[in-house]
C-alpha cells in the first residue's frame, strides 16, 4: 500500500555558535533552539518544563541575556552566542554558582537548576554585589517546585561573595536551620 | 514555658522525650558524617546538567509515541478507525484499548483503570489510542488522523451529581450508584459526648482541590530486547508498583519486566501511580522490537493529575468550659474523579489524623468519596491530611473566638501527651508540639499582634501533622518493605580483633574504616543482627589483611 506522506517542513542547514565551540546541525526549520539543543546537539542539561514561556526550566543564555530556549527558532540564532549549563564550569572546574548550589543543597530534584544557573550568572555578570531584592528579581521567571527558592537566593549570595573574593561560608541557617 | 502550669496529665515540655532547652548545634565531636555539612551524592550531577531524566534518554532506532486523548467527558466508545493513521509514512505501530484489554490500578481494591479505554471514556483527557512513529510530528500527526466515534453519556460534573444520579455510573462497583468508597468509624459514643457539653460548634469548610505541577513532565522509555525482556525507563515514585502493572496488563513473568526509575523532576505524589503512557510504550517497543519514548505534554500532565482530592468536610464538636474536646464528629466528601487511584486511601486519610495533635476524647469519622466525570484525584504531599487539617485549625479557631480564649493557648492547653494513645488507636510518642507552638509565638510577636493589628492586617497560627517512614506494602506480603544493600570495594580491608585474652578463640572481624589515635573504627555486624561502625582498641588488632592492588 502506498503510504500518505506527513507533513513535512523544510530543513536548515546552520552553523550555531553553542559553548564557545562552532557546531554545524541540520534540522527541521520550526524547531525551538530548545529542541535543537537536546534532540540534535545531544545538549539535554536544558529542561523543558512547559513548552509555553511559563517556567523558566529551559533558560540559556543568548549573547549572554537569559532567554526561554523554547520560545526561540533555532534558525534565529545563526550567529549568535548560545550558552548551556553543560558549558558553565571553567575547564575541569565549577563555575562558583555551581559550588554554591552544590554545597547548599540548592539543587533538589534539580530540574530548574540548570535555567536558574544560567540567569543567575547573567545577573552576577552584570552586578557583583545584587541585593536580595535584585536576585528575587532576576530568577522570577525561574519556578522552582521543591526548594521555596530560599536555598536558591542563597547560593547565589554565596557564589557573589565567593566571586568578590571575600572568605565567604554558608550561613549556619542555610546548613543547619537553625541561626 | 508557663504552659503546663495546671493540667496534671499534660506533659508539655516536661517529658524525657521533649527537649526542655534548644538542641545543641555544634557539630558532635564523636561523628564524622553526621552533624556536618555534606554535599548531596548527586548535586554535582545536578548542577552541571549531567543528571539523566527519563526524558534525557535517547536509544538507537528509537520511536516516539503520542498518545490521543478523549475530548468528551462521559460517552461509550463506538468505534476506533487508524486507517488513516496507519497509513502515514513514518508511523511504525498503532494501538487502541482492544490490544490492552487487562485492566490495572495502584490498589488491588479499585484495579479500574485501562491503558488505554477499550469501550468507555470517563473524562477529558482519558488515553483512548497511542502511535509509534519515527518522529515525535508524525506521531502527532497520525493521532489526529485517527476517527473516534462516541456515544454521549451525561457528564457527572459534581459531588453532587454523583450523589444525586444513580444511573449511569461512572464505574460499575463500589457501595451504590457513583459513590466509590464509603468509610464510618465511631471510638466512643460521640453524641452523648456532644449532648453534655458545655458549648457545641459545628462548621462546614471546603477544599478546592490542586495539582502537584512538577516542573518535570512525565516521560518514560522502554527497551524491548529479543530475549524477551522489557526495560522501562520512567520518570515515577514507585517503580515496584508500575513493575506490577506492566507485568500484569502485557501478561509478562516479573522476570521479564524492568523497571528503572529515572531522576524525578518533582514529585510530589504525583508519579505514585502507574500510567497507562508506561504500558503503551512497553506493548509498543514488543511490538515493534524497537525502543520507544513518550514525553507527556503539560496539558497531558493535567489530565494524569491524582491531585488533591477537593472535599467538602463538615466538622462538629462538643467542648469543656476550656476548650477540651470531649466529642468530635468529622466527615468528609472526596470529589475522586474518574478513576479509583489511592483514592480509599486517600478516604481513609481524611478521618485518620484529626486526633493527634489536640486531645479528643470520643471521635466519629465518616468519609465518601465518589466518582465524577474529571482527571482522577489520588495523593498529593500530606495525602488527603491537608485538607480536614485546614477544616480542623479553622475550626479550633472559631471555637477559641466562642470561648474568649486566645487561639494558641486553646490549642497548648489541650495537647495530646506523649506517649499516648489517641481515641482512634494511633499511638503518640513524643510530642514537641508544644515547643513548636511556643517558639512561634515567641518568633512572631504573636502576643503583641494577633487581634491587635490595624483593619486589614492579622496573624493566624495553625498546627498540621502527619506520619511518615516506610509503612505497609500496598500488595501483603511477608517480605521487608525497604532494604540496604552494602558493598565494600578494594579500598578496605579485613582486621581481626582479639577477645577476652589475645590467645583467646573468640575474636572480632571487621572491615577496616580509619585509625584515629589509639582507636581504629571498624564496620561490622552480627551485634543485634545489625551492622555498626565501632571503634576497638588498637592493641587488640591482631591482623589485618589489606586487599592485593593492581
Amino acid at each position: 500500500m502506498a503510504r500518505r506522506k506527513a507533513d513535512a517542513p523544510g530543513t536548515v542547514h546552520v552553523q550555531l555558535r553553542v559553548n564557545g565551540d562552532p557546531v554545524d546541525v541540520a534540522f527541521p526549520a520550526h524547531k525551538t533552539l530548545l529542541e535543537v539543543l537536546r534532540e540534535e546537539l545531544g545538549l539535554t542539561g536544558t529542561k523543558h518544563g512547559c513548552e509555553l514561556g511559563e517556567c523558566g526550566a529551559c533558560t540559556v543564555l543568548l549573547d549572554g541575556q537569559p532567554v526561554l530556549s523554547c520560545l526561540v527558532l533555532a534558525r534565529a540564532c545563526v550567529g549568535r552566542h548560545i550558552e548551556t549549563v553543560e558549558g558553565m564550569a571553567e575547564g575541569p572546574e565549577l563555575h562558583p554558582l555551581q559550588e554554591a548550589f552544590a554545597d547548599l543543597g540548592a539543587a533538589q530534584c534539580g530540574y530548574c537548576t540548570p535555567g536558574v544557573l544560567l540567569t543567575a550568572r547573567a545577573l552576577l555578570e552584570r552586578s557583583t554585589t545584587p541585593s536580595r531584592d535584585e536576585i528575587q528579581e532576576a530568577l522570577a521567571g525561574n519556578l522552582c517546585r521543591c526548594t521555596g527558592y530560599l536555598k536558591i537566593y542563597e547560593a547565589v549570595e554565596l557564589a557573589a561573595a565567593r566571586m568578590r573574593g571575600e572568605e565567604a561560608e554558608p550561613s549556619r541557617e542555610s546548613l543547619y536551620g537553625r541561626r | 514555658m508557663a504552659v503546663d502550669s495546671s493540667g496534671a496529665d499534660r506533659r508539655i515540655g516536661g517529658s524525657a522525650d521533649e527537649p526542655t532547652a534548644r538542641p545543641d548545634d555544634r557539630p558532635s565531636a564523636s561523628f564524622r558524617v553526621v552533624g556536618h555539612p555534606h554535599r548531596k551524592v548527586d548535586a554535582v550531577d545536578k548542577v552541571t546538567g549531567r543528571t539523566r531524566y527519563a526524558d534525557d534518554i535517547v536509544l538507537p532506532r528509537m520511536l516516539y509515541a503520542k498518545l490521543l486523548r478523549s475530548t468528551v467527558a462521559h460517552a461509550r466508545i463506538v468505534g476506533v478507525d487508524t486507517s488513516a493513521a496507519e497509513a502515514l509514512d513514518g508511523v511504525v505501530a498503532v494501538l487502541t484499548g482492544r490490544d490492552l484489554p487487562i485492566p490495572f490500578g495502584i490498589l488491588p481494591v479499585s484495579e479500574d483503570e485501562h491503558a488505554l479505554c477499550p469501550d468507555r471514556v470517563r473524562f477529558i483527557g482519558d488515553p483512548v489510542a497511542a502511535v509509534a512513529a519515527t518522529t515525535e510530528e508524525i506521531a502527532r500527526q497520525a493521532c489526529e488522523l485517527i476517527r473516534v466515534e462516541y456515544d454521549p453519556l451525561p457528564t457527572i460534573a459534581t459531588p453532587d451529581d454523583a450523589l444525586q444520579t444513580a444511573e449511569p455510573r461512572v464505574h460499575d462497583y463500589g457501595p451504590a450508584g457513583n459513590l466509590h468508597k464509603t468509610v464510618d468509624l465511631e471510638f466512643g459514643d460521640v453524641e452523648e459526648a456532644i449532648a453534655a457539653a458545655h458549648h457545641v460548634r459545628e462548621d462546614l469548610l471546603f477544599y478546592g482541590g490542586n495539582t502537584h505541577l512538577a516542573l518535570e513532565q512525565h516521560a518514560a522509555v522502554a527497551d524491548w530486547s529479543p530475549d524477551g525482556k522489557v526495560t522501562l525507563w520512567s520518570s515515577t515514585q514507585t517503580p515496584h508498583y508500575v513493575h506490577r502493572a506492566v507485568t500484569k496488563v502485557l501478561e509478562l513473568p516479573p522476570t521479564r519486566v524492568r523497571v528503572i526509575a529515572c531522576p524525578n523532576g518533582g514529585g510530589f505524589g504525583g508519579k505514585s501511580d502507574p500510567f497507562g503512557h508506561e504500558i503503551v510504550v512497553a506493548k509498543l517497543a514488543m511490538r515493534t522490537g524497537r525502543p520507544v519514548k513518550v514525553t507527556l505534554t503539560r496539558e497531558e500532565v493535567f489530565s494524569c493529575h491524582r491531585g488533591r482530592h477537593p472535599t467538602l468536610m463538615w466538622v462538629r464538636s462538643g467542648v469543656t468550659k476550656d476548650g477540651r474536646i470531649t466529642g468530635l464528629h468529622f466527615r468528609t466528601l472526596l470529589d475522586g474523579g474518574a478513576y479509583g487511584s489511592y483514592g480509599v486511601a486517600s478516604t481513609y486519610y481524611t478521618g485518620a489524623l484529626q486526633t493527634v495533635t489536640y486531645q479528643v476524647e470520643r471521635y466519629r469519622f465518616q468519609g465518601a468519596r465518589v466518582f465524577t466525570n474529571k482527571a482522577p484525584c489520588g495523593p498529593k504531599r500530606g495525602h488527603g491530611t491537608p485538607q480536614p487539617r485546614f477544616a480542623l485549625e479553622v475550626h479550633m479557631d472559631k471555637l477559641a473566638e466562642d470561648l474568649g480564649k486566645d487561639p494558641a493557648d486553646l490549642r497548648l492547653e489541650h495537647l495530646v501527651p506523649a506517649g499516648s494513645v489517641t481515641a482512634n488507636y494511633l499511638s503518640v510518642g513524643s510530642m514537641g508540639l508544644g515547643a513548636c507552638i511556643e517558639r512561634v509565638v515567641e518568633g512572631a510577636g504573636w502576643r503583641q499582634k494577633h487581634q491587635r493589628l490595624p483593619h486589614g492586617s492579622g496573624v493566624g497560627l495553625a498546627c498540621s501533622s502527619y506520619l511518615s517512614g516506610a509503612g505497609l506494602p500496598i500488595y501483603w506480603n511477608a517480605m521487608p518493605h525497604s532494604g540496604v544493600q552494602l558493598k565494600l570495594d578494594r579500598g578496605g580491608a579485613v582486621t581481626v580483633f582479639w577477645r577476652g585474652s589475645p590467645d583467646s578463640w573468640k575474636g572480632h572481624v571487621a572491615f577496616w574504616l580509619r585509625r584515629e589515635g589509639s582507636r581504629i573504627w571498624v564496620l561490622g555486624g552480627n551485634q543485634a543482627n545489625s551492622v555498626s561502625a565501632k571503634p576497638y582498641p588498637a592493641s587488640r588488632l591482631l591482623a589485618t589483611r589489606w586487599p592485593v592492588r593492581g
